[in-house]
């Protein structure tokens, strides 16, 4: 062999590493985007992308998350087509994350993570949209008029507004369910205070209410929702108001925890609900009638298969009633509430047709998109009922055809469709299960909604300020002071809630606590006149 | 010759340990296989443990008439098996040059890749590369950066630094160019381990989910393993996420039975193809024939 | 010395393009990892990043709970590696004892399938297992003893279980690599120790073993390299706030500081303390293999 063979040997070993690469590169370019293309009619338009979740749930025959009835009405009948980019919704953050690092993002992005879109403001990725919504929007502007608290919401420090929002009706979301039918069998009262909860829960533990002769129901859940919402009954939301001034709570969470404690000591409550992490075993719990007192939800017509049919089915003769929140001593309070003016849209800084993207969101807004992506077709998805609210034609249709487009709603004004839009007028009163359970929901909202409670928190916990990066280090050392409560509760005597106290006090010293005392100290003392608050919320509610 | 008394016993103990030990792994699946034919009510109320409760397939018919599991299921073979011949390739070729003594640099480039195996720039460069070279919704995005897996490259070294020399001497005698002695000589001695790699490669891609997440766009090329992710890990963490911001988040909830079905249609797959795979670990015969 | 060379073309013909694959995908993108050393932002991206020298670790190292995680990580890991390494070398040792050839595929097939579920579907078996009130485990425990066992709820425990679903999830996935390790050890050897009377003990110690050395070694080293990585998954799913103490990793930390706002540049230098400290165990572990001759490099 000679020099040259070599040499041209060694050329084409390189030649072939660099073509493989090569090949794979180009291959990968010209790699046809496969049946996404919608972009048919409508050439004329101007043309933006948007972001949109991707959940998996599209069903097959209706094409993908990006392309499908809904995309192609909506490019249809608005007046810009819009390209969607899909983003997982369980990784929503990182994907977009990874777009607006390499500059890929998307003109119009929605995310319900208010510190995601508040990094974006930090990050300048964002425009203010003042402008834009007074010269090239019709339906925002008139919602910005009617309800003044989307601009209160969207406003950042800087004074400009910088997020889309959709305004709701104020709504019990969580509700507090307890056993009818224990309660009669066993001669109790609705308990009007902690203490009578306390004592409606040993009754139901030690009773027997399902009459089988066994010691084998608890009193109450405390994994899960049940065990936030205990909580709340004692105002224990890390943030409260002392004289005026936002002070970290210590008192209420040594209270919420001793009652806690009490409950676990006397037995009422599921020995293992620490390693219950997702209230999983509470509700499997709940469902075949173990459990007497837990918190569900009355929101979404899937609540009444999650929390109700499968109890129905198991206990037949169980009669559930959602009631108020025992009062304590720090008063009485709402169960979770929903966000009535949620943010969930922002403008990519780097869009090249701003005015195309707001007209958009404007589009997204209006009432004629909002009926449509709701209750789908008139006639054919959905007809009139008795109420003169559309209602799913063919139930197992509707939820083929239309209720997945859920995510195209985030920019829906869900009160400018009521009364029809809630769960009220989506369950069907002929149906005994769900006439049952909209007895539940007006129970709830009965019980959450009334003057005579309060909302434990000054806000929803999306209109609550974004840590700075530094401080988000310090939220996240001390977050592990709810574990040390929680070893508290289940220590005995070994481990006391006083004990926990000065241990939780301890890591709160040590790990810079005061820094996030002032620095909600100081936003609340400077916001207060203009921030969004618990008080604005209730100005949702229906009369 | 007969077994003693005493490797009697010790063969019994054996046994009754594998035994055992297959038992306990094979409750898993059949938890969930029990779980995917039960009725709603009995999933929803944890009655399900190790056998169905409510018998029924409906899980199955929803999923194969309700969900893009096919076409998911085309594209995660499509993307194992092209994935696995690319990393065998490349992975070989990496090996190989690595066993030979008089290779130049071989220390130096041996820590080059261990090191890239502790050190990484993290998603965000790793993204920005794969864009730059326009590989973002391809299926390029997913082969080439994972093409040589360090550990697989390592295990395959070992194994072939482990073929006794004596063989080496004699091809070479014979004049044997590299290439034909990697065809002829190594890689024949070696298949326990390029099947033992493949099948790594394999379950590799087959799960692929997080990379397909981020590098791919188009939910039409997602594969099956993001399907059930989306169906389970997401749903879960995000309600978990959900409870402790209070958020009012709707979420579409997959019946558990669906997840379930899912699940087992993933897995099938991969136990099936397991036993094939498993008849190339057969006793070094070849190399007891090349010494001989 | 040309002859050397020479010799090494054929070699140079196939790496060449695994040294572009490294460079292209490995080391190009290891630059990001710079941010470290920046307040990294989206606007002026990885290269003009401003500057900020050693304040994120600063940041990370000056709290308290930091020095805890990193402990957590260590305990766990090391455990995990230690206890868990044997199983699978036990495993493959025991199948390759096995005669009846359906009964070892069906076992080596059933052992592997535990890889494949989630660590979800593993939480749920757990809490299933070991849990107070009507937990299968706790069940035993309680006839024997006559009262329950919180095994959920104590440190020690909880790291039994820990490792122990470790071990029972990956031990027969891993008995792969031993199952082609033993495929090579030359059959003469047996049958040489069988002719010297050799007991079954013996030839595992004599012939088996000192077959799976390299192996072994390689795997162990691979090992080290991992000790900062605890699975996130293992961890989110099996912990509970009793334990939190001990199981908070950095992993999850990662995962909790990122719920507050995803903050690269604190994630990235954490993650180059954790390459840091993986090779500083890697060069220790290689370092001793090679003592006896089985260095990786």
């Amino acid at each position: 062999m000679n020099k040259w063979t070599e040499k041209s040997k060694l050329v084409a070993a390189c030649l072939l590493g660099g073509t493989v690469l090569l090949a794979a590169c180009s291959n990968g370019g010209q790699e046809p985007s496969g049946g996404t293309s919608s972009e048919s009619a409508s050439t004329s338009k101007p043309k933006i992308t948007v972001s949109i979740y991707d959940r998996g749930n599209v069903p097959q025959e209706m094409g993908t998350i990006d392309n499908n009835r809904w995309t192609q009405w909506l490019n249809e009948h608005g007046t810009v087509e819009a390209q969607y980019v899909p983003i997982p919704r369980g990784e929503s953050v990182q994907k977009l994350n990874l777009l607006f690092a390499s500059g890929d993002a998307p003109d119009v992005v929605t995310d319900f993570a208010t510190s995601f879109r508040n990094q974006l403001y930090q990050q300048k990725q964002i425009l203010a949209i003042d402008d834009l919504i007074e010269e090239h929007s019709v339906h925002y502007k008139q919602l910005l008029e009617k309800y003044p608290e989307l601009r209160k919401a969207a406003t950042k420090p800087d004074g400009s507004m910088y997020e889309f929002g959709r305004v709701q009706q104020l709504v019990g979301f969580q509700a507090l369910f307890i056993r009818k039918d224990w309660l009669d069998k066993l001669n109790l009262e609705v308990p009007e205070t902690v203490d009578e909860l306390f004592e409606v829960a040993k009754a139901f533990a030690e009773q027997d209410p399902d009459g089988n002769g066994q010691r084998d129901t608890f009193g109450i859940a405390l994994s899960g929702e049940t065990g936030a919402v205990i909580n709340t009954m004692f105002r224990d939301v890390d943030w409260v108001l002392e004289d005026g001034k936002l002070v970290r709570g210590w008192e209420q969470q040594n209270k919420a925890s001793e009652f806690k404690k009490k409950l676990y000591d006397a037995g009422l409550v599921d020995k293992d609900f620490l390693a219950d992490n997702n209230g999983q075993k509470a509700q499997q719990d709940w469902n075949s009638g173990k459990i007497g007192i837990f918190v569900g939800r009355t929101v979404d017509p899937v609540n009444v298969s999650q929390y109700y049919e499968s109890l129905k089915h198991n206990a037949p003769d169980a009669e559930v009633i959602a009631i108020k929140l025992p009062s304590s001593e720090y008063g009485r309070f709402a169960a979770g509430v929903n966000n009535p003016v949620q943010m969930t849209t922002v403008i990519n800084r780097q869009a090249k047709n701003p005015e195309a993207a707001m007209q958009y969101i404007d589009f997204m807004a209006s009432k004629e998109a909002g009926e449509m992506l709701r209750y789908g077709a008139d006639g054919t998805d959905s007809v009139k009922g008795e109420n003169g609210c559309p209602r799913p034609k063919d139930a197992a249709q509707f939820s083929k055809e239309v209720s997945w487009n859920l995510d195209f709603q985030l920019l829906m004004s869900q009160i400018e469709l009521e009364p029809c839009a809630g769960i009220l007028s989506q369950l069907d009163p002929e149906k005994p299960l769900e006439a049952e359970f909209l007895e539940l929901v007006k129970q709830n909202n009965e019980a959450n909604l009334g003057a005579d409670v309060e909302y434990a928190s000054i806000t929803h916990g999306e209109h609550m300020p974004t840590l700075p990066d530094d401080l988000g280090v310090v939220q996240t050392n001390v977050s592990k002071i709810d574990d040390i409560y929680n070893k508290a509760i289940v220590g005995g005597t070994s481990f006391t809630v006083e004990q926990a106290y000065a241990e939780a006090q301890d890591l709160w010293n040590r790990s810079g606590g005061e820094q996030l005392e002032t620095f909600y100290a100081q936003w609340y003392e400077e916001n207060k006149d203009t921030a969004f608050l618990a008080k604005d919320m209730w100005k949702f509610v229906k009369e | 010759m007969k077994p003693s008394f005493g490797e009697k016993i010790y063969l019994l103990a054996v046994y009754l340990v594998l035994a055992v030990a297959g038992l306990l792994c094979l409750l898993p699946l059949v938890h969930i296989a029990s779980v995917s034919s039960s009725s709603l009510q009995a999933v929803a109320s944890g009655h399900v443990t190790f056998y169905p409760i409510g018998f029924s397939l409906d899980a199955y018919k929803q999923l194969i008439e309700g969900t893009p599991i096919m076409r998911s299921f085309l594209n995660s073979v499509q993307i194992t098996v092209f994935g696995v011949i690319f990393s065998m390739l490349f992975t070989i070729l990496a090996a190989y040059p690595l066993t030979r003594s008089y290779f130049i640099g071989r220390r130096t480039y041996t820590f080059g890749i261990v090191f890239t195996m502790l050190f990484g720039g993290g998603l965000i460069p790793t993204y920005l590369t794969i864009r730059s070279l326009e590989l973002i919704n391809t299926y390029w995005s997913l082969w080439l950066p994972g093409l040589v897996s360090v550990f697989n490259l390592l295990v395959l070294r070992t194994f072939m630094e482990n073929i006794p020399t004596e063989v080496d001497e004699a091809s070479r005698i014979d004049g044997c160019g590299e290439w034909r002695y990697l065809l002829r000589i190594v890689l024949p001695l070696s298949t326990p381990v390029l099947a033992t790699l493949a099948l790594f490669y394999g379950v590799g891609y087959w799960n692929a989910f997080f990379n397909v997440l981020m590098f791919i766009n188009e939910p039409a090329k997602f594969n099956l393993a993001v399907l059930v992710q989306q169906m389970i890990q997401s749903q879960t963490m995000l309600s978990q996420m959900n409870a402790a911001s209070g958020s009012s988040e709707q979420i579409m909830l997959t019946p558990e039975m669906v997840n379930a079905a899912a699940i087992i249609i993933m897995v099938l797959p991969m136990m099936a193809v397991y036993p094939f795979l498993q008849r190339h670990f057969v006793k070094g015969v070849m190399i007891g024939a090349v010494k001989g | 010395m040309i002859r050397l060379w020479r010799r090494n073309i054929p070699l140079y013909m196939m790496f060449v393009p695994v040294i572009i694959f490294f460079i292209l995908f490995k080391y190009v993108p290891m630059f990001g990892a710079v941010i470290a050393f920046k307040k990294y932002n989206f606007a002026d991206g990885i290269l003009h990043s401003p500057w900020v020298g050693w304040d994120n670790f600063k940041l990370l190292f000056s709290t308290p709970t930091t020095l805890q995680i990193i402990r957590n990580t260590l305990v766990i890991s090391l455990l995990s590696i230690f206890v868990g390494f044997p199983f699978p070398i036990m495993l493959a040792i025991m199948l390759n004892e096995v005669r009846r050839m359906w009964f070892k595929k069906v076992v080596q097939t059933l052992v592997y399938l535990p890889h494949f579920f989630s660590w979800i579907i593993v939480s749920g078996i757990v809490i299933t297992v070991f849990s107070q009130q009507n937990g299968l485990v706790s069940g035993v425990w309680e006839s024997l003893t006559g009262s329950t066992y919180p095994f959920l709820y104590r440190e020690g425990s909880w790291l039994a279980i820990f490792v122990g679903s470790g071990i029972w999830k990956e031990a027969g996935f891993s008995a792969i690599i031993y199952l082609a390790a033993l495929t090579s050890i030359d059959t003469t050897l047996y049958e040489a120790a069988s002719m010297d009377g050799a007991s079954r003990w013996r030839q595992i110690w004599h012939v088996t073993l000192p077959g799976l050395r390299l192996t072994i070694v390689l795997m162990f080293i691979l090992s080290m390299g991992r000790v900062m990585e605890v699975g996130f998954d293992q961890v989110y799913m099996l912990q509970n706030s009793t334990v939190s103490n001990i199981s908070e990793v950095i992993s999850t930390y990662i995962y909790k500081i990122g719920l507050m706002g995803s903050q690269f540049s604190l994630t990235a230098a954490l993650g180059l303390f954790e390459s840091l400290v993986s090779l500083i165990l890697v060069l220790i572990a290689n370092g001793i293999a090679r003592r006896y001759g089985n260095g990786l490099w």
